[in-house]
């Protein structure tokens, strides 16, 4: 078979990957978009980050957090969870006083998100800095936050209709790695060259994929032969891998509507490891070389492996893993830019979605057929009542 | 005769270059005549001063940092190193002319050329340019 012929909106995302990731990089790191983002003067009054936005961008929050941590030389920085943040978050939890701060950087690609659009609300009703990282400067959020930073992602083909997105995600965190790369310059941590390392980093991480890339979508291919008739799949990761993880399992529900879960690889040893009929349910481990829970997962992986879970680990470890795993080795990173990582490690399973979706003739939220390459956007999933991200009732709850 | 060193400087560093330019002009053979260094740079400076005691360049940075701080309120708004910076090398020059004498710059028993880094670390160049007495 020509995996070629089961090609999907998602792969060809993928795929746009190699081309996207020079306009992205210049546009995202773009001197004058990050000098008139903020003043000098703004980032040094800010103390605390909270990042958030709803699915791929809260992921993308937690995906990047590393690199802000290390950069942004804030008190701290911390990911929420949009709803998490919008009503329970208090005043005093915090810690408003100073002006400009926290800074609160919600995400969201299309701008239209309501739980997005309270969270910037209710950061400006605290006094904090309200920053929208966006694909839409002109939309509802953009509106509403004090700084937009526009990522301006080229557009592609699919653009039309909702697909599973990996071009606005790998925008998200490209632009999160320019603020970082623009607080740590203006705070003294980092040189005056760092803007064009972190581009080199990113640049280099992407083009390291492509001469193993052939192998990997091959790879996924074959296993998407048997994994396209699963109707279950769990993701584990711990720390970074953990939002890598969770794209991955996101992708799989929108790419083919399946039911997933996620968890660590702690945690489910003592829950999901009991789930029955093991065999049908298609298993997925993140783990990266550096990892202090690497032994860990290794065991895990291991018990998965013994109770007949279909496994297969997606790893930048030369480590070995326990035979009847299917093991995706995938490209290290850059020394010192480890954080580059989150950007390209999710690919093995956005491929394996797309083509489980594909050979299993799966169509997607809007009954997209990728065989056919039609779609309905009044399908069940998109209709009106049904689909709230974008009408639910704004609270703010200070 | 036009030469381009290379160097790599840290955060407010304070090399001396002496040593480079001397070798320079040795390079060129000329006995009588002109040795012009500059440095094509924005947040750098240039300037003679005497090298013995390192404790006295950092008296000089600090000296000059004092009166060019880095501040929030710049108009530049790169960074505060880079405004400040900015400031800096404009106050204190980029370029320095000596005379060259019996094959050797003519410079006190205790002064050098000093390069200031007011921004870095980065990769910096100097250029030397020798003329010969006609």
């Amino acid at each position: 078979m020509d995996k070629n012929k089961f090609t999907s909106p998602i792969r060809e995302e993928v795929l746009s990957l190699f081309e996207q990731v020079d306009v992205t990089t210049e546009r995202c790191f773009d001197s004058e978009k990050l000098k008139n983002l903020m003043s000098i003067a703004e980032i040094f009054d800010v103390r605390k980050i909270i990042v958030t936005g709803a699915g791929d961008s809260w992921v993308a929050g937690g995906a990047m957090l590393p690199v802000m941590e290390k950069y942004c030389d804030a008190m701290s920085v911390q990911v929420y969870n949009p709803i998490q943040f919008s009503r329970f978050v208090t005043k005093g939890d915090i810690g408003i006083g100073e002006p400009n701060s926290p800074l609160i950087i919600g995400i969201s690609v299309g701008g239209g998100t309501a739980r997005v659009a309270e969270v910037l609300e209710k950061a400006n009703a605290l006094g904090a800095c309200s920053m929208l990282i966006t694909n839409n400067p002109e939309s509802r959020c953009a509106k509403i936050a004090k700084k937009v930073f526009d990522v301006e992602t080229p557009a592609f083909p699919y653009d039309k209709m909702p697909h599973p997105n990996i071009r606005s995600y790998f925008a998200s965190l490209t632009a999160l790695a320019a603020v970082s790369c623009r607080f740590g310059h203006v705070r003294g941590l980092l040189p005056p060259t760092a803007k064009e390392e972190f581009k080199k980093a990113i640049k280099d991480y992407v083009e390291s994929w492509k001469p193993v890339f052939d192998d990997i979508d091959e790879q996924m291919f074959d296993l998407a032969k048997t994994w396209c008739r699963f109707e279950k799949f769990d993701f584990l990761g711990v720390e970074t891998q953990l939002y890598s993880t969770i794209f991955g399992l996101e992708k799989f529900y929108e790419s083919c509507g399946t039911l997933c879960n996620y968890d660590d690889p702690e945690d489910w040893c003592h829950i999901d490891y009991l789930c029955k009929d093991p065999e049908t349910i298609g298993t997925i481990f993140h783990i990266d070389k550096d990892s202090p829970s690497l032994s860990r997962t290794i065991e895990t992986i291991n018990s998965a492996v013994h109770i007949g879970r279909p496994t297969l680990v997606v790893t930048n470890s030369d480590a070995e893993f326990p035979e009847g795993a299917v093991v995706c080795r995938i490209p290290k990173a850059p020394e010192g830019y480890e954080w580059v990582t989150p950007m390209m490690e999710y690919i093995p399973d956005a491929l394996l979605a797309g083509y489980c979706a594909t050979l299993g003739g799966r169509k997607n939220f809007v009954q997209y057929d990728p065989m056919t390459k039609e779609f309905d956007m009044e399908s069940l999933h998109s209709r009106k009542g049904a689909m709230t991200i974008g009408t639910s009732e704004v609270q703010i709850h200070v | 005769m036009l030469y381009t060193r290379e160097i790599e400087t840290e955060l407010n560093g304070v090399p001396s270059i002496t040593a480079e330019v001397n070798e320079i002009v040795k390079e060129s053979g000329v006995k009588e005549g002109l040795c012009i260094v500059t440095v094509p740079e924005g947040t750098c400076g240039l300037c003679i001063t005497s090298f013995w005691d390192k404790r006295g360049l950092y008296d000089l940075l600090d000296e000059i940092g004092r009166n060019i701080p880095n501040r929030v309120s710049y108009k530049n708004q790169e960074s505060p190193h880079d405004a400040s910076g900015r400031v800096k090398s404009a106050m204190m020059g980029t370029s320095k002319a000596l005379i060259i004498h019996e094959g050797k710059l003519i410079l006190g028993s205790s002064q050098g050329l000093v390069f200031m880094e007011f921004d870095g670390p980065r990769k910096r160049t100097f250029q030397v340019e020798i003329v010969e007495k006609a």
